[in-house]
């Protein structure tokens, strides 16, 4: 195995619970705790897993928005941690794109100025660089550079999506984390987005970490998937072999629960978890997944499952799996 | 399912316009449709195609700038509920037609325990004493798969996940047995393993009480899953419309076939590039002069352009507005195999 592109050694962040003078002493929501991962040059991973599992806290710490509470982030082989010029310059080669594309624009500025701005912070080219820079931008993400000089509220959510992809792309990146870049789109919409990503994927060899709630996206674009759940990766696998035998049960509830737009096999065996999602800052005891596990038994609500190695580039944290 | 032939709710030649400064918008273009007993219909379509509107028009609850054409009817057993006062309107809403919206948080009041919530409404309308609305509340809160509904009488919304306070919006829709059930993007909010649960509880009761459901939706996977019939908007008309299994077979209308064609499979190997409809809606204030899908459609010819095609009949139980249907059909449909 090459070098990896990007490590994330056993991140963690933890906020306090409540704020001030009231704040319960030593409660933590513990919205990621003890993620390791692994992404190389070229490669998607997606993240998958439920509303509140942290997807978006580690995304933000990757691309250094948010600050591990332990942990750390290595991109090529240095540490994100470290202060200064060199976490500047590592900040450059991460991007991300967000999911709502109403409000990561800024209003008031032009397209133009809005896909300069990062070369602007990081003092990149003249003036007339810029230009001709954000021209092909615009262009490379099915924009023209007519588009430039209007305003976000002038364009639908699929363009502005677009608009935010090419400020990402601006700097050249080796890494984009893209934050449910497609969920408030039209699935026609979506369509257009998730090949633009691939198709520029393949042009610049850049890496993606895929954030969504929703599978089929996610499948489509990765070549590897993490399934999170409560602050934790329940399994790690290469995607069509995830999704052909998923070893942990709530990966499998997770692919069976999608409805599939196809009327003829609705009448399909279902896994139907029955609960609710727990508590997040409440965790159970044990097994994450125990109150909700149609497997679960007394060991699972009393011990952790740690996350295990069962085949090349496959792990699991469940005693039982599959 | 009994099928339109008994419909509960019929729409005819509904239009709704809202004068702005720039021009008309018409939401609502001259839509018709019904909904039989017992049926669930499923309304799709892209973002501002008119669905909410819709809905919105039949509960009587559309912002008052948007505005009806005459002759537009929504007639509910019988009764043109456009043309009725809106005392008498009061009494079939949330009592005879009932509606979830997609956001439950912004339906239910933060301040009362959702016990109250739930029964004020039974004491109105069914004119029952609170104990006796106390019971029916805790059998419909069971009835939704709240586990353990006595002790959740007292809980406070913001006290519950989303896809309980989800239950909770369906068990107040259904506190007053309505005959029709509006389900505006009831799971859109929510993670697919508890989408799963809430939808499983929707069917449910549509086979216990023969209600009648509208959802409206963009997933086409929750269609598939739950709907009898199908209507597909765009730019504020019905394109298509058909019974499930035959419009998924076979589409006519090529802005339904590019949408099943765009989602990604869920089984087998994944597809290089996914199908697009490329383009965008068009603004609603610079509608074409022709076919509204026009700009987007790879069938258009020089008559799409100048001339808007009617929604006419294309087979049973098929309705779509398209001047090359029979185009399509000669062509072989590889959707979702
Ligand atoms: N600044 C914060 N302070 C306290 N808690 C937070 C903060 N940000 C996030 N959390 C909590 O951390 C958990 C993880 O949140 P996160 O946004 O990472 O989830 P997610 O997986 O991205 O969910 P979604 O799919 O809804 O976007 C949640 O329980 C959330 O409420
Ligand atoms: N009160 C209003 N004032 C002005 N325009 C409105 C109003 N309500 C709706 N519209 C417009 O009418 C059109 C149809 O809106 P509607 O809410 O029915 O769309 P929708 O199909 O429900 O879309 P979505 O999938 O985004 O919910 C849109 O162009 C919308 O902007
Ligand atoms: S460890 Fe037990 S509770 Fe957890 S996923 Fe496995 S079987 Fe289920
Ligand atoms: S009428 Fe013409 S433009 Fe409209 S959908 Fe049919 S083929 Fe396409
Ligand atoms: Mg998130
Ligand atoms: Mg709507």
């Amino acid at each position: 195995m090459p070098e990896p592109l990007i490590s994330i050694k056993d991140v963690k962040k933890h906020y306090p619970i409540g704020s001030g003078l009231f704040s319960k002493k030593g409660k933590w929501l513990k919205a990621v705790d003890g993620i390791s991962l692994d992404v190389h040059r070229g490669e998607t991973v997606g993240l998958v897993g439920e509303s509140g599992c942290g997807k978006s806290t580690l995304g933000r710490m990757v691309v250094g928005l948010l600050e591990p509470t332990s942990g750390e982030v290595v991109f090529e082989g240095n540490s994100l941690l470290s202060k200064g010029r060199n976490k500047r310059d590592l900040g450059k080669k991460i991007q991300m794109v967000f999911q709502d594309p109403y409000s990561s624009l800024n209003p008031r500025m032009n397209v133009a100025n809005i896909i300069a701005e990062p070369l602007v912070l990081h003092k990149i080219g003249t003036s007339s660089e810029r230009k001709k820079r954000v021209d092909e931008l615009l262009e490379k993400v099915g924009l023209t550079s007519a588009h430039g000089s209007r305003y976000p509220e002038e364009f639908s959510g699929g363009q502005r999506q677009r608009i935010g992809i090419a400020r990402a792309l601006a700097l050249n990146p080796s890494l984009i984390v893209c934050d449910e870049p497609v969920s408030a789109l039209d699935v026609s919409i979506q369509a257009q987005i998730l090949n633009l990503l691939k198709e520029i994927q393949e042009d610049m060899g850049l890496s993606y970490i895929f954030i969504a709630h929703g599978l089929q996206a996610v499948k489509h674009i990765s070549d590897r998937i993490v399934v999170m759940y409560l602050g934790k990766v329940m399994e790690i696998s290469e995607t069509d072999q995830l999704f052909e035998q998923p070893l942990h049960p709530y990966t499998e509830a997770l692919i069976s629960a999608v409805p599939e737009p196809d009327p003829t096999v609705r009448n399909r065996e279902r896994i139907l978890l029955s609960g609710d999602l727990p508590n997040p800052a409440n965790p159970p005891l044990g097994c994450r997944f125990s109150t909700r596990c149609p497997l679960a038994d007394e060991r699972c609500r009393l011990e952790e499952p740690p996350l295990e190695q069962v085949s090349e580039g496959r792990w699991v944290a469940c005693f039982y799996h599959g | 399912m009994r099928g339109p032939n008994e419909p509960v709710l019929e729409v005819k030649n509904l239009c709704s316009y809202i004068p702005t400064s720039r021009g008309v918008i018409k939401p609502v273009n001259n839509i018709s449709f019904s909904i039989g007993a017992g049926e669930i219909v499923a309304l799709v379509g892209e973002s501002g195609s008119g669905k909410s509107v819709t809905a919105l028009s039949i509960m009587g609850l559309n912002s008052p700038s948007i505005k009806y054409e005459k002759d537009s009817v929504i007639s509910f057993k019988g009764e043109n509920l456009l043309k009725m006062k809106k005392r008498q309107m009061k009494k079939i809403r949330g009592n005879e037609i009932s509606m979830i919206f997609q956001d439950p948080m912004s339906s239910l009041n933060p301040l009362h325990p959702i016990g109250k919530q739930i029964a004020e409404p039974i004491q109105l309308h069914q004119g029952v004493s609170y104990q006796k609305a106390k019971e029916i509340v805790v059998n419909l809160l069971a009835k939704v798969g709240i586990p353990d509904p006595e002790n959740r009488l007292n809980d406070y919304p913001h006290q519950l996940s989303g896809g309980m306070r989800q239950r909770i919006m369906i068990a107040m829709a259904l506190a007053c047995n309505p005959s029709l059930l509006i389900a505006d993007e009831p799971t859109t909010a929510l993670d697919v393993t508890i989408q799963a649960q809430i939808l499983n509880v929707m069917r449910d009761l549509q086979k216990d009480t023969g209600i009648s459901i509208l959802i409206i939706t963009h997933d086409l996977g929750v269609v598939a899953e739950m709907a009898d019939r199908v209507l597909v908007m765009y730019c504020g008309e019905i394109v298509e419309e058909g019974d499930v299994y035959s419009l998924f077979k076979n589409p006519q209308h090529p802005y339904t076939k590019g949408l099943l064609a765009s989602v990604p499979k869920l089984r087998g190997a994944s597809e290089k590039l996914l199908h697009t409809i490329p383009g965008a809606v068009p603004n609603p204030l610079e509608l074409p002069k022709g076919c509204n899908f026009s700009g987007r459609c790879s069938y258009a010819t020089e008559k799409c352009l100048t001339e808007a095609p009617n929604l006419v009949e294309t087979g049973k139980d098929r309705r779509a507005a398209c001047w090359h249907i029979v185009d399509l059909q000669t062509e072989e449909v590889t959707v979702h195999a």
